[in-house]
């Protein structure tokens, strides 16, 4: 019972973790996002997620600006595995599909509007468990996300669209992350989290190397309570989650770019379905409390996210659920 | 006294009265500026030239001084001491910044236009494949620029920032009188150093501040009748005024060199601002009508027309902020453009201001610092 809570505030540790937001992009590939799960020896975690980010706020520093004149939509498929090697290590791998597209809800012209899909960047990871047998559990994590997206898909005058736009950021990016949960506060039943993210974003080049460009390096940190209930022989766990992130401005051809990098405070609740021990269905969405954008951007209007997920044990391990 | 002699002093004060109206420009608009500007008479590619300017005053303007009799005028600096007046020449005309002859013999005449700019360096010398500089030499441009492909330019150096109106022009501007006491208050917000381009039609005269076209790029407008478009490109600091009939034109999202490419909304072609003709599209090589206008900042603008002319206000009908400049880090770090450029030397800066003047498909660039 006690796995079975930890492995579901941690998937929606996942989950807070995709709804990092971009700034004046429709956010980046969410293959930069983490997995961060406590697993044992020979489980193999697969998952398969879905975010839709529709983004049509426009915010000129911390002021909502009363402007439709422009949206933006970020859609991705995200598969995911990662097998535990022994109690301690697990490896794992995110492969993303990416739909982009803009509308210009002013415009009068006949051309169509912006839109990009395509293999977004793999990302690799490695996470190492510190402490996970007792209340206080830790977690170390490190990735690497591999430039294995297009970044030069075109509109239909074959012209390049803007490097936010492309399904993958065409740059080696590092990732570095913490998990700490404190189980059974309260009495038992709620469940205290906190994690942080950081990206550190290499450079990308475009058109045969004349423009370089980078992503703001983003921060991420996310602390909440999920509670366990049981309802007619199944287990449901709502969770509520603060989220903070700060994206740094973006970087072309060395100086800084306009209009990029902000701060957001957002609330993510969320509500998870487990059906026995290896399956579960983690819905979720996020409610800005806060945003402070550099220049004018245009940021989340809404935003949810759905997520299956299967568990395979491959290896019987007499450990497995002490926790 | 008797009465002869005073009827003598009376007339004679008449007399120097009358001599010295004669001698005032008629409708002086503004006040001194009390300092020079400096004319500089030319010859680039088969045209006689004359440009005028001061760095301090962050003004330049240029125009054709071979009028359509033939005559060719010899400028130099005005005795007028005020503006309208920029220069004068040898049969004494007095010609202002819009090269309207506003004293002499040709009162009322028009210098003939240049399609011309204030504008990066790089911007002129990219689009053009190499330009000329005053006093600066001469390159050998690598290839022709202007094909009859599809595209009139070369794609390669076309990108994208964004989509068909992405970037919204004003449709509806909204003007008040500009005071000296107006800057950095409601509805104007700008500062002294602040850029403003200025269009006179018939009598009217209006600005329309660059912290506004930096954020729409296009006005629409009309004045006096005339449906113009005011467009500016800020990654270039080029800005132009176009004759658009019953057309408007929108920002198209697309670059090339760098510089804005508009479409318009009749045909959807494309037009490239700074080389001024449609380079994609039913319109394909199509030139605008380019009206005269001039850009300074509002230090110098409000000398010239305080009390008088009417200046664009952010009543856009957009909720934008107009306050500060994105585009400050851009404009300060030299060697940063946005995206590659088809050709580029380091005979000046970059960004270094410049007026440039294109003739018959080449350009010549004249620098600030030659105006100081």
């Amino acid at each position: 019972m006690k796995y079975l809570v930890i492995v579901v505030f941690l998937f929606f540790q996942t989950n807070a973790n995709l709804f990092a937001q971009a700034c004046c992009s429709a956010g980046t590939p969410l293959s930069a996002q983490m997995g961060m799960e406590f697993m044992n020896i020979g489980e193999l975690l697969a998952s398969l997620s879905y975010d839709y980010n529709y983004l049509n706020d426009q915010f000129k520093n911390s002021e909502q600006l009363e402007t439709d004149d422009r949206s933006r939509t970020s859609q991705s498929v995200l598969l995911r595995f990662q097998y535990a090697i022994n109690n301690k290590v697990a490896v794992g791998i995110s492969m993303p599909y990416v739909f982009r597209s803009e509308i210009n809800n002013s415009s009068i012209s006949s051309f169509s509007d912006l839109s990009a899909d395509g293999i977004g960047d793999l990302l690799i990871q490695s996470n190492l468990t510190l402490l996970s047998k007792g209340k206080h559990n830790i977690l170390l994590s490190g990735g690497l996300k591999i430039p294995t997206g297009s970044n030069d898909e075109r509109n239909e005058f074959d012209i390049p669209l803007p490097a936010d736009l492309q399904p993958g950021t065409g740059s080696w990016d590092a990732i570095i992350g913490s998990l700490y949960e404190m189980n059974n506060i309260f009495g038992g039943a709620f469940h205290f989290n906190a994690s942080f993210t950081l990206r550190l974003n290499g450079n990308g080049t475009r058109f045969d190397g004349r423009q370089t460009y980078h992503f703001g390096n983003a921060f991420q940190v996310i602390s909440g309570l999920t509670y366990e209930m049981i309802v007619k022989r199944s287990y449901f766990v709502p969770s509520l989650n603060l989220s903070y992130r700060r994206t740094y401005v973006d970087i072309t051809n060395g100086a800084l770019t306009p209009s990029t990098g902000g701060d957001w405070i957002n609330i993510v609740p969320g509500l998870s379905y487990y059906y026995q021990d290896s399956f579960k269905v983690l819905l979720s969405t996020a409610i800005p409390i806060f945003r402070y954008l550099e220049g004018t951007q245009l940021t989340t209007t809404y935003r949810f996210f759905i997520q299956f997920q299967y568990t395979l044990k491959t290896v019987k391990n007499e450990l497995q659920g002490n926790y | 006294m008797n009465y002869k002699v005073i009827i003598k002093i009376f007339s004679i004060s008449l007399l120097i009265l009358v001599f010295s109206c004669r001698k005032q420009i008629p409708e002086p608009i503004g006040k001194s500026f009390g300092s020079g500007l400096t004319v500089i008479n030319d010859n680039f590619n088969g045209k006689d030239i004359v440009v005028v300017g001061n760095e301090g005053l962050q003004l330049l303007v240029a125009f054709e001084r071979r009028l359509e009799d033939g005559t060719l005028l010899e400028m130099q600096k005005t005795s007028a001491l005020s503006i309208p007046a920029i220069c004068e020449d040898q049969e004494g005309n007095n010609w202002d910044i819009y090269g309207l002859c506003v004293f002499g013999p040709r009162l009322g005449e028009k210098l003939p236009l240049l399609h011309s700019s204030q504008g990066f360096y790089f911007a002129f010398n990219s689009i053009y494949n190499g330009v000329e500089i005053y006093m600066g030499g001469d390159v050998d441009p690598p290839a022709p620029v202007l094909d009859e492909n599809e595209w009139l330019i070369d794609e390669e150096f076309v990108f994208a920032i964004g989509g068909f109106d992405g970037i919204p022009a004003v449709e509806e501007a909204h003007f008040e009188i500009f005071r000296s006491r107006d800057f950095l208050v409601d509805p104007f917000h700008v500062s002294n150093e602040d850029r403003i381009t200025v269009v006179k039609i018939g009598d009217e005269v209006r600005g329309y501040p660059h912290n506004i076209l930096t954020r729409h790029e296009i006005v629409n407008d009309v004045i006096n009748g005339i449906p113009i478009c005011i467009n500016f490109c800020p990654l270039t600091a080029t800005g132009y005024v176009w004759e658009r009939g019953s057309n408007t034109y929108g920002v198209s999202g697309l670059l090339y060199n760098n510089n804005l490419l508009m479409y318009d909304r009749d045909t959807e072609s494309l037009w490239s601002q700074v080389l001024g003709r449609s380079v994609w599209g039913d319109q394909q090589s199509a030139e605008p009508v380019h009206i005269r206008t001039f850009e300074t900042t509002f230090d110098t603008f409000q000398i010239m027309y305080d009390f008088q002319a009417k200046v664009m206000t952010q009543e856009t009908g957009f909720q934008f902020s107009y306050e500060g400049n994105p585009y400050d880090q851009y404009n300060s770090v030299d060697e940063f453009l946005l995206f590659p450029t088809s050709y580029q030397d380091n005979r000046l800066l970059n960004k270094e201001r410049v007026i440039g003047i294109e003739i018959e498909g080449e350009c010549k660039v004249y620098p600030y610092s030659a105006f100081n």
